[in-house]
């Protein structure tokens, strides 16, 4: 088995795990208020981390920057009106193809 | 199943047609993503088989192909799909008749978004068909993923050149459009702005872990900042 099935399959797990302890075991478990919330907080922190790596990772023509600068805050703004992650995205990906071949 | 049960599933399954599509639409640009980072068919049908989150497998694509990078995909999985714990403990008061081998299966279908559906009928009408009706809505979701998957991964090789911009740009959007959606409190908010400038700073510190203890430490530095807060306006 290859490395990366194994960590596949590791991440598999441990979601698995997440999922069903808590239908299992709730009745034994007393997690404070303080310790949810500090998983939630770090949950949103790891996902703006990535979006932060994702962001600068691709965009290797150094005018390129600009345009995803513009297409991520039309991400989020699209995002944050509609309350749609997939019309968000939509638009998002949509500005970057636009103003790529406008700059191009 | 009974006649009951086969309304209550199929109630559900017509309650999860809206999460069908975003779940394939998604998973479509998830499949593209992952074959232009070079994962195999195998391994991109198994992620989704088997984690079922796409919160956390968009990271995982990007940094799979990259070696010594287990422990940190691992983490970050564990941290991002914590959430999940979170809803199964809300659940448990509405499926307590369910027999633990129902539990054990069905435990893997519970995302947001079929968790959302589910638990805004249980508020509503809660009954002894709870587990059924969310068999109804979750088991169309998770043909729908897996089929989005297949499909984006092999749409994903025949894509013509030129839209290599946009498809580098699949990854950031999708998780900054979530959070963009999902995030409605301010701390929250700020946690999250808060997060996003200090990676650089953290991962140019600590290469290769700055990403987790970026997360750890903004995490920890809100709830710190949370409690001396509330101590100091104990009226809040």
């Amino acid at each position: 088995m290859g490395e990366r099935v194994a960590i596949i399959l590791t991440m598999g797990l441990g979601t698995y795990l997440l999922r069903v302890f808590p239908l299992l075991f709730a009745h034994r478990l007393s997690l404070g208020p303080r310790i949810l919330r500090w998983f939630q907080f770090v949950s949103y922190a790891v996902i703006a981390s990535f979006v932060w790596f994702g962001f600068t990772k691709g965009a290797s023509p150094a005018g390129m920057m600009g345009f995803r600068v513009i297409a991520l805050g039309l991400t989020i703004l699209v995002a944050v009106r509609t309350k749609n992650a997939l019309l968000g995205m939509a638009a998002g990906i949509a500005a970057v193809l636009i103003l790529a071949r406008v700059g191009a | 199943m009974n006649r009951d049960q086969l309304s209550s599933f199929t109630e559900g399954a017509l309650a999860a047609i809206p999460v069908c599509v975003a779940f394939f639409a998604i998973t479509v640009t998830f499949g593209i993503a992952a074959h232009a980072a070079g994962l195999a068919a195998g391994e991109v049908l198994l992620m989704s088989a088997v984690v079922f989150a796409g919160p956390a497998q968009f990271p995982a694509i990007e940094l799979l192909p990259l070696s010594g990078q287990a422990m940190q995909i691992l983490l970050s999985t564990l941290f991002i799909n914590f959430r999940f714990a979170v809803m199964s403990f809300a659940l448990v008061p509405h499926l307590k008749r369910v027999r633990t081998a129902g539990l054990v299966a069905g435990a893997q279908l519970i995302t947001m978004s079929t968790f959302a559906v589910s638990f805004l009928r249980f508020q509503r009408r809660s009954n002894h068909d709870n587990f059924i009706y969310f068999l109804g809505v979750a088991i169309p979701s998770y043909i729908c993923y897996l089929a989005g998957t297949v499909v984006g991964y092999y749409f994903g090789a025949r894509i013509p050149a030129g839209f290599e911009e946009g498809i580098s740009f699949i990854f950031p959007a999708y998780l900054a459009a979530l959070l963009g959606a999902e995030l409605r409190e301010r701390r929250s908010i700020a946690v999250v702005g808060v997060a996003f400038l200090a990676t650089p700073v953290v991962e140019a510190l600590v290469p290769g872990w700055g990403l987790i203890l970026n997360a750890i430490g903004v995490a920890t530095a809100a709830i710190g900042a949370e409690a001396w807060w509330e101590s100091a306006s104990p009226s809040s």
